[in-house]
């Protein structure tokens, strides 16, 4: 399987210039890696010199930042000059992409996540924004109409609950307060360093077809939380049902 | 099945690939188109594979012309060759990308009148065409505005000798579509439909493909 293993070599240098760089210095290790014919090592080390396979290389980033960048545009935005290294690294550690939209966000979601913790991104917003603009591309790839038609057909013995949350609902917490976060970004500025800081706990929703967003109190978005988790299974004060009519809460 | 659902006259793929099988048996995407090598080897496993394609999907199968930045020098054929080889012994048609065809001419410095003079244009049943733009240092198919005038002499050029002609497709991409506008893309279309009409009769005389319009 010579071809499939050229194939493969060839999309590998397509996706790392680092390593385009090392076959024209000589890297040998690179070819042991694959089966190829003599003919095949050749073509490759004589390709890495052209300037298409720069232009290559740049389209293939160009690809794969296009999800990123589009979906999560406030979390780029706020990692500013940050965000070329942090694509680097999480290139150079997702060796694997399918490349879906969804996928991928979700990949480099998790990775920001851990670097958040683990490389000290300083930036105060970067993780409520990231959660934020997660949640929401969640409802956004979510099969809306149907799940809209199932909770319709909910038959009415069931209308009075046990509740659960909806599933066109997400809940993001935030630290800092969200409306002036992400209007600042909205409006392609950095936020201020000073905005009020706490917890603000945000219900975004898709029952309707544009996806509203909506500050709840604090003791209500965690009655919410619990519900998700669990924890609550059941409650009957005037909040809870405001919660029900809202659509936030559904019968199971 | 597919057909019936959308009832398509004929569907294409592109002499290309952009996915990608490890050692491990794990396929991922290569994240951009990447060419085919035009050898021997290469076209026995590509009239394999269409045959199936062919056998599985009962319409008329093309096979699009990719844009590459990258050369492979010493190929067994030229990429005509390649063409006309596969479409000989598959009896699957072309779907001529006349702007990548474009590209490739202009970033690899050939003729792309000669291509067309090389290539079997009675296999052409689609066409499609595109403006791009530069980037990195060459030009590419980003469907980003209107044809180029060498697109629109190209395509002149095909309709005029490519008897089973169905299809011309102007490709633009939605990012663009405030430096066109309405008026602009209409533009665009209305000249293709010229080239097509004029060229049309003639060429559904010889085919039993319904003509699509643009």
């Amino acid at each position: 399987m010579s071809l499939q293993a050229f194939q493969h070599a060839l999309s590998e240098l397509v996706a790392s210039p680092a390593l385009c760089l090392a076959v024209r210095a000589g890297g040998a290790g690179f070819f042991e890696r694959f089966d190829l014919s003599e003919m095949e090592k050749v073509r490759l080390s004589k390709m890495v010199w052209q300037p298409g396979m720069s232009v290559s290389c740049s389209m293939y980033r160009s690809n794969r930042i296009t999800p990123i960048y589009t979906l999560l545009n406030f979390t780029c935005k706020l990692l500013g000059d940050g965000l070329k290294s942090e694509l680097e690294h999480y290139w150079s550690s997702m060796e694997l992409a399918d490349l879906q939209f969804k996928e991928e966000i979700d990949r480099f979601g998790s990775f920001l996540r851990h670097r958040i913790v683990t490389a000290g991104i300083t930036n105060p917003y970067v993780e409520e924004v990231l959660d934020f603009e997660l949640a929401l591309n969640e409802l956004q790839f979510i099969p809306r109409r149907k799940l809209l038609q199932h909770l319709r057909d909910v038959p009415p013995s069931r209308e009075r609950g046990p509740f659960r949350l909806s599933p066109l609902i997400r809940i993001v917490r935030f630290r800092h307060e969200p409306f002036k976060l992400l209007e600042a970004l909205g409006r392609e500025r950095t936020p201020p360093q000073d905005l009020p800081a706490g917890e603000f706990l945000v219900v975004l929703s898709a029952n309707e077809e544009q996806t509203d967003m909506k500050l709840l109190n604090t003791r209500v978005g965690n009655m919410l939380l619990s519900i998700h988790t669990a924890e609550v299974s059941q409650q009957c004060s005037s909040e809870f049902m405001e919660l029900v009519r809202e659509g936030f809460l559904v019968p199971q | 099945m597919l057909r019936k659902r959308y009832g398509f006259a004929w569907h294409n793929d592109h002499l290309s690939y952009a996915e990608v099988t490890g050692p491990d048996g794990h396929t991922h995407n290569a994240g951009v188109a990447l060419p085919v090598p035009c050898d021997r080897d290469v076209l026995e496993m590509m009239v394999e594979r269409v045959n199936k394609v062919q056998e599985i999907v009962p319409v008329p199968f093309l096979l699009e012309n990719s844009v590459y930045f990258v050369l492979f020098g010493d190929q067994d054929m030229t990429e005509t060759q390649f063409l006309n080889e596969l479409t000989e012994q598959t009896g699957c048609g072309l779907l001529l990308d006349i702007h990548n065809l474009y590209a490739n001419a202009r970033n690899h410095k050939f003729d792309a009148f000669e291509y067309l003079n090389e290539l079997d244009l009675t296999k052409v049943v689609e066409t499609h065409i595109a403006g791009g733009s530069e980037f990195a240092g060459m030009y590419t198919d980003s469907h980003s505005g209107p044809c180029p005038q060498a697109v629109w002499d190209l395509l002149e050029a095909v309709a005029s000798r490519a008897p089973g002609l169905r299809a011309i497709t102007f490709e633009f991409h939605d990012s663009y579509y405030p430096l066109l506008g309405p008026s602009g893309i209409r533009e665009q279309l209305q000249r293709a439909q010229t080239i097509f009409a004029r060229h049309r009769e003639s060429s559904l005389e010889s085919t039993s493909i319904p003509a699509r319009t643009v």
